[in-house]
């Protein structure tokens, strides 16, 4: 079964940033895990190739949580079905 | 702390600290027994696989995200994480706690020459492979030079004056200067200086390549840097950054802090020449010199020991061995390039440091690889085994593209 798009984008989270994926979640709010507005456009281009898709990095802001950003990544995919290749 | 100007223009300016990441290892300790030794570390690189030349000296084993947290690792540049590394340890090494001192006295000056090269190449690639919403925007805070004082700043709660000074191979013998004399005018109380270079990206390394400014000794990597020997053919380029803590000896003395030596005296100048080759009269390089001597107020025969700049090109290591032997009385020479490579822009202060434990220790490193000494080069270059020094005055040189000259005179505490 293919992993939940929060699943994901809390590896790529673990493995980019290093914090734990068990201590990430939903409402976590990303500038609590060090990710500034830099950081944020950085994360989304890396999401970008991660999920295949194209993602608007200016509907999120550091202030906002993972699940927000997992909203966004969603819209993303349901938009741009056919060059989904998750990895 | 702060004295009237006059008396602090005499003020001596002591070391305190030191800091190494290079190709010879991570930690001081690490770095003076293999350049002690003179164990060469250069290689074949895989990520210059396919250019003209693929020898390089890379920093071994050495992972940002292990020593830095992978969320400051993640955003930085190889060269500025290893400018956070050598800082932390020399401030450290320094017995001194950011935590606790007063930032807006400590001043950070780097040095370095080419930047977040990799950064600007990957940068690049995706702008031409993705359109410019590929390019990642940290490219901006990663490429520019200024960005290593600033990191360190940021990591230290240095608060004081922070530049990044830019004098292409000089560069980290320049940043020592204008650091002690930051605390010579009483600008700063503590001055973090030296320089770090990661220049191991494509670009730079096939434009090095085209000026047939490296070696391509590749049937022998380990060779490749020889200074001074009569077979040597070209630098190999390395990476690195070598820090110091600097601080007035009063000031040092007050908090009995080790001092590990002095930096007595500085000079630079122009070659006011060509771009990549120095003057073959070495009028420029002499003029540093002998502004440095001057500064330190040390006369030419005092000095018992260099460590050159002795990059293993032809041009460079006969014109600076003509300069060694015209104007001092036979100092006992060394270049730890055959150890480390070229680190370009961090080079000056890596071997500042080298300076610094050699008159600290009395144990002058030995050149690697030299095997026979170039016939045109009258000097006594230290081979094979490092040798014992008398207590006294060494100096170490830096020239760069451009012309630009600097000399540091390092005196034993």
């Amino acid at each position: 079964m293919k992993e939940s798009t929060f699943t994901q984008l809390a590896g790529v989270i673990e493995d980019k940033l290093g914090v734990p994926a068990d201590e990430i979640h939903e409402d976590t709010v990303l500038e609590d895990i060090s990710v500034d507005s830099l950081a944020l456009i950085e994360l989304t281009l890396v999401l970008q190739k991660h999920f295949g898709v194209s993602i608007a990095s200016d509907r999120v802001s550091p202030e906002d949580t993972v699940g927000d950003l997992v909203a966004v990544v969603d819209v993303a995919l349901r938009q741009a079905p056919a060059t989904r290749q998750a990895s | 702390m702060t004295a009237p100007r006059e008396s602090l223009s005499r003020t001596r300016v002591a070391v305190t600290g030191l800091g190494l990441v290079t190709p010879a290892g991570i930690g001081v300790v690490e770095n003076w027994v293999r350049v002690c030794a003179g164990e060469p570390t250069t290689g074949h690189d895989d990520e210059l696989a396919g250019l003209p030349v693929t020898l390089a000296a890379r920093v071994p084993g050495f992972d940002g995200a292990a020593r830095l947290g992978r969320a400051t690792a993640w955003r930085l540049d190889r060269v500025h994480q290893f400018a956070l590394v050598a800082a932390r340890e020399a401030v450290a090494d320094a017995g001194l706690d950011p935590a606790s001192w007063d930032g807006a006295r400590v001043g950070v000056v780097l040095g370095n020459a080419l930047g977040g090269a990799v950064s600007h190449e990957r940068a690049h690639a995706a702008l031409v492979q993705e359109g410019p919403r590929g390019v990642s925007p940290l490219a901006m805070v990663n490429g520019p030079v200024n960005m290593s004082a600033g990191y360190v700043a940021m990591d230290l709660r240095a608060q004081g004056p922070n530049l990044v000074v830019a004098t292409a191979c000089a560069s980290g013998t320049t940043a020592l200067g204008v650091g002690r004399d930051l605390l010579r005018s009483g600008t700063c109380d503590i001055v973090i200086a030296g320089a770090t270079e990661a220049p191991l990206a494509r670009t730079p390394m096939a434009a090095y390549a085209q000026m047939g400014a490296l070696s391509r000794r590749g049937h022998d990597p380990a060779g490749a840097s020889r200074p001074f020997d009569v077979d040597r053919d070209g630098f190999v380029a390395a990476e690195g950054a070598g820090v110091l803590v600097l601080e007035r000896e009063a000031d040092a003395r007050a908090r009995g802090a080790r001092v590990r030596a002095f930096i007595d005296g500085y000079g630079a100048s122009a070659d006011a020449h060509h771009a990549s080759a120095p003057d073959p009269t070495g009028a420029g390089a002499e003029r540093a010199l002998r502004t440095a001597l001057a500064d330190a107020g040390v006369r030419p025969q005092d000095v018992r020991h260099v460590n050159a700049h002795g990059t293993s090109t032809q041009l460079n290591d006969r014109t600076e061995g003509a300069l060694i032997r015209r104007v001092l009385d036979g100092p006992v020479v060394t270049s730890t390039k055959g150890v480390t490579g070229h680190a370009l822009g961090a080079a000056g202060a890596i071997e500042a440091a080298y300076t610094v434990l050699t008159v600290q220790h009395q144990l002058v490193p030995p050149t690697a690889n030299l095997e026979k000494l170039d016939p045109d080069i009258d000097l006594d270059v230290v081979q094979d085994v490092a040798r014992p020094l008398a207590a006294g005055v060494a100096v170490s040189h830096s020239f760069g593209f451009g012309g630009q000259n600097a000399v540091l005179v390092v005196t034993a505490a």
